[in-house]
């Protein structure tokens, strides 16, 4: 790796001293700290370096390494799945989309390294881009498949134009998405039993006319009777436009009390799509009684 | 347009639940509990509806569905919750047993109604251990209960607001927060939620206190999340 060129966000303060000596923060005063600090620095230059920035920007004619934003050898990649395939890519990174008004058309992307706790892989927009980037799949396919743990999504919009395939499968923990638009699709969002811990906050779900099946749901990969799947947070989102439940965890045995789904669902808006078959909210699974499935403060409005 | 077939410990807080007056209406419940598929359901239990808003539904909660074999509900609590504007007008229908469970503080306004507040379909359905009191309701010309129950007196005690205005703030724009003297004011019994005054007042809207109340002009669109919610 070259880290020279890589951008990196500050250090904070509260970082480790191995951390801070590593990327040439602050020092500690005392020399014995600070020799314990090379130390731990020399050992941390064998592990992977985080808090990284790549860039992809599909309007360069060629693609780079992803480590600049000026397009050449060192500049921006031109899909998101190289990005994502990156085998540089580490816990702490950040990818950045740029919205260049030309939609990001790409297959079936799939997530290649984990982030880890307090250091979730991040994809966003540029800094400073007011639009969001469009990522929209070819025909027929899931666009994007979570199967690593700690990654955020803040600001993109997922659009699909047919109803075939799913838009997003999350099938590892603590994924966050956040500010971002789903429109059309299958499934926006398909959860399966290994997606604890994850969150839509601020999102909009349009299904533009009954073209979207259940914004988000729970149970349908490929999952067994008895999943558990805990610290579902879906707040502060709106949803539109859908055919189907908007939310539904689901259990398909015919039984009850076999599958659990627990957390919140808060401070959402849902309005009813003209033609909409189904419900704003279908609970088919049960929770427990020390870890509740909490529906607070929603807006459920027409029906 | 809320479904909760067999969700044991699912807390249904401080929602707003409006099927307003353009759609289908079809089937229209506000909240269905326990609602039956093929093979019927075992009991449900743990399930709170507490200071929700119900507008312009058919039933506001209903337990069990078209198959009458629905599973028991146990140990429900249904509190401190507002139901308006009803078509059919019954606050909680019931096609199931409701083996436990408790009813306190709710509003129900069957304004142009003659339905039941407490709809016991069929009459085959025994919620004898449910225990409802302190709720007011007004406006409808029928009875409080069709239900077997254990009790007497508004559904089902007398410390309500039969038959009267409870003095909405603006009930043709869905503003259902209580004026200042109105007679749903302290007419609740703790329930575990904050209050201010002698008691709790019914419905989901308590009033007085911080923060300030609502300040959205008159007939405009409630929003829960700006009220007083300190449960």
């Amino acid at each position: 790796m070259n880290a020279s060129v890589r951008t990196r966000r500050p250090t904070p303060m509260t970082a480790p001293v191995a951390e801070r000596v590593a990327r040439g923060g602050s020092r500690p005063t005392d020399w014995s700290r600070l020799a314990a600090a090379l130390t731990l620095s020399v050992l941390a230059a064998g592990v992977a370096a985080y808090g990284a920035e790549y860039y992809v920007d599909n309007s360069c004619p060629t693609a780079g390494d992803g480590t600049t934003t000026t397009c050449g050898a060192q500049g921006p990649f031109r899909s998101i799945a190289a990005a994502l395939s990156n085998p540089k890519l580490a816990a702490g990174d950040v990818i950045r989309i740029r919205a260049t008004g030309t939609d990001y058309v790409e297959g079936t992307v799939d997530t290649s390294k984990a982030g880890a706790a307090g250091q979730a892989i991040t994809v966003t927009r540029y800094a400073g881009d007011s639009a969001r980037p469009v990522w929209r799949r070819t025909s027929g396919v899931t666009m994007l498949v979570v199967d690593e743990p700690h990654y955020t999504f803040d600001s993109i919009s997922f659009v699909a134009t047919a109803e075939s395939a799913d838009i997003v499968h999350v099938r590892a923990s603590n994924v966050t998405f956040r500010n971002c638009d789903f429109k059309e699709g299958g499934y926006a969002i398909n959860i399966s039993d290994a997606g604890d811990n994850l969150t839509v906050d601020a999102c909009t779900f349009d299904g533009n006319g009954n073209n979207q099946k259940h914004s988000i749901t729970t149970g349908r990969l490929g999952v067994t009777a008895g999943y558990t799947l805990t610290g579902l947070a879906i707040t502060n989102s709106r949803f539109m436009n859908g055919d189907q439940d908007y939310i539904q965890t689901f259990e398909d045995s015919g039984k009850c009390r076999q599958d659990t789904v627990t957390g919140r669902i808060e401070g959402n808006t849902f309005t009813y799509g003209p033609g909409q078959e189904e419900n704003a909210i279908d609970i088919k699974n049960t929770a427990l009684e020390t870890d509740h499935l909490k529906i607070d403060r929603n807006e459920i409005r027409g029906w | 347009m809320v479904l909760q077939h067999c969700a044991d410990y699912v807390l249904f807080h401080d929602n707003l639940v409006d099927a307003g007056t353009d759609g289908p209406c079809d089937p229209c419940i506000c909240l269905a509990v326990s609602a039956s598929t093929a093979g019927g359901h075992p009991p449900q239990t743990g399930v709170e509806i507490v200071g929700n808003t119900f507008v312009n539904c058919k039933y506001a909660i209903l337990f069990g569905d078209s198959d009458t074999t629905a599973g028991d509900v146990g140990n429900v609590k249904i509190l401190n919750n507002t139901a308006a504007k009803l078509r059919s007008g019954e606050f909680i229908q019931v096609k199931t047993d409701i083996v436990s469970g408790t009813v306190r503080n709710n509003l129900w306004d069957g304004t142009g109604s003659t339905a039941t507040a407490l709809d016991c379909v069929g009459g085959a359905h025994d919620i004898t251990g449910l225990v409802a009191d302190h709720n007011g309701w007004f406006g409808s010309s029928s009875q409080q209960s069709s239900c077997a129950m254990d009790c007497t007196g508004d559904i089902c005690d007398g410390t309500d607001t039969k038959g009267q205005d409870p003095g909405f703030v603006n009930w043709s724009g869905n503003d259902f927060r209580l004026q200042s003297g109105s007679l749903a004011i302290d007419k609740g019994v703790p329930v575990g939620r904050a209050y201010n005054g002698a008691a709790p007042d019914l419905g989901a809207y308590e009033t007085g206190g911080t923060p300030p109340p609502d300040t959205d002009p008159p007939g405009s669109v409630i929003n829960l999340r700006r009220m007083d919610r300190r449960s």
